[in-house]
């Protein structure tokens, strides 16, 4: 009798040893907080896409569930190139989620995703489920234009972006606005920016889909309104659409100049491939492509105006404190 | 913000900076981040009003953006956004500029 008891309590001893070694379940915002540290670290895409995944596994309904699907989207379906494997796990959460909204946008996002698979039978499908659930604001539309053109499909953009330009007055602006504090300047800029960025979106499609002229009018339109620039680089996409479209008419000459500053300035990729075949097609002197990038991005470098900020110790610094420095100045906010 | 410390590491001792202005002033959670991260370069924070720079002076719109400055103070590159891996480029841009 003694022996079993004491096994008994040995084994009640046990019990109690396991469960105070075991943790309390870790919360969602926990493993998140864990989760955004890693990604913030990392530089490599298949490393964020695990991440992503393994907290996705964990937690698959939290608020945050359409932005990493977003983020999944962007980096399995796009860079990485496999948008089939992010379609199905948006497919197996989708069933979980009950709020409309988050509905919604991963409805938008099924339609991204098919069409970056290239999928030609599904896609006119899943975007009329989109137009379909409400009545789309100009940057639902945005959003399936975007999707569209990152898919290739073509006419289907086209679609999207003349119900989009509809979209682009100030009067639109204000109905899907209501409470906007913008004054009627500022919401007329906002309008514009609209207008610019639809008509380059539109010529482009039209550009792929073999009507140059039509494209070509497309940009010449949108180009006086187009202010929008980061320190003399445009934003717009408006300028590497264009420059691709005339390189392709075969005016060499032309396509340089529109490529230049997105292409050397801001570093686009594709801007930069264009740029190096215009400058082949229009051999511009005895320079090599670097020398002539260099002898560009020289051109265009504007000063940086200066300014006095204060540091978290209340302590002054002027930009000009670095004179002679290269600096890297960044914008950010935490999030 | 995390993966401009190891550029900023490598490169300092040639004469690179950064300069890193936040702007929403949102100091406590700011300083959390800075801290938790151990980011060592320079930190500031937006002015408010008339001497708020971020949007008012350089129109800047989205974040996180960048502009990588040459020694003699003119902006030669603009980085709009922030994807694994970028922090490759903005290390070739800054070594042609050292």
């Amino acid at each position: 009798m003694r022996r079993w008891s004491l096994i008994v309590l040995v084994m009640l001893a046990a019990v109690v040893a396991v469960q105070c070694a075991r943790k309390p379940a870790e919360t969602a915002d926990e493993a998140w907080q864990k989760a955004r540290a890693e990604l913030e670290k990392t530089g490599d895409t298949e490393e964020s896409v695990a991440i992503l995944r393994g907290y996705l596994e964990r937690f698959p309904v939290t608020d945050r569930t359409v932005d990493l699907l977003d983020y999944l989207g962007d980096l399995e379906g796009k860079e990485a190139g496999r948008p089939a494997e992010t379609e199905a796990l948006v497919r197996e959460i989708l069933p979980k989620i009950t709020n409309e909204d988050d509905r919604f946008e991963l409805d938008k996002l099924l339609v991204r995703m098919i069409a970056l698979e290239g999928d030609r039978e599904r896609l006119p499908q899943a975007v009329a489920k989109v137009e379909a659930a409400r009545s789309l604001t100009f940057s639902d539309r945005l959003d399936l234009i975007h999707s569209l053109i990152d898919g290739t499909a073509w006419q289907l953009a086209l679609d999207q972006a003349n119900a989009a330009l509809d979209q682009t007055s100030p009067d639109a602006y204000r109905v899907e606005h209501p409470d906007t504090k913008l004054s009627d300047e500022e919401i007329d800029k906002a309008a514009t920016a609209r207008r610019v960025e639809v008509l380059a979106d539109r010529g482009w499609a039209l550009a792929n889909l073999g009507r140059t002229k039509e494209a070509l009018a497309d940009f010449q339109t949108a180009e006086p309104m187009a202010t929008s620039s980061y320190a003399g680089v445009p934003t717009s996409p408006l300028y590497r659409y264009w420059g691709h479209t005339v390189l392709e008419q075969g005016d060499a000459q032309r396509a340089l100049e529109l490529l230049a500053p997105d292409a050397v300035m801001g570093g686009n990729a594709e801007a930069l491939a264009d740029l190096r075949r215009a400058w082949a097609e229009a051999a511009p002197g005895e320079a090599t492509f670097d020398e002539y990038v260099w002898q560009t991005r020289n051109r265009l470098a504007r000063p940086i105006e200066g300014f006095t900020l204060a540091d978290y110790d209340g302590r002054e610094v002027s930009l000009g404190d670095f004179a002679g420095k290269v600096i890297q100045l960044s914008f950010w906010f935490p999030t | 913000m995390p993966r401009l410390q190891p550029l900023y590491d490598t490169y300092h001792d040639q004469g690179f900076e950064v300069v890193a202005v936040e702007r929403k002033r949102d100091t406590e959670r700011a300083q959390t981040f800075i801290r938790e991260h151990h980011l060592t370069y320079t930190f500031l924070q937006d002015g408010e009003g008339d001497q708020e720079v971020v949007r008012r002076v350089y129109g800047v719109r989205s974040f996180p953006t960048s502009y990588l400055i040459d020694r003699s103070g003119r902006i030669m590159y603009v980085h709009v956004g922030f994807e694994p891996g970028d922090e490759v480029e903005i290390g070739k841009q800054i070594e042609k500029l050292l």
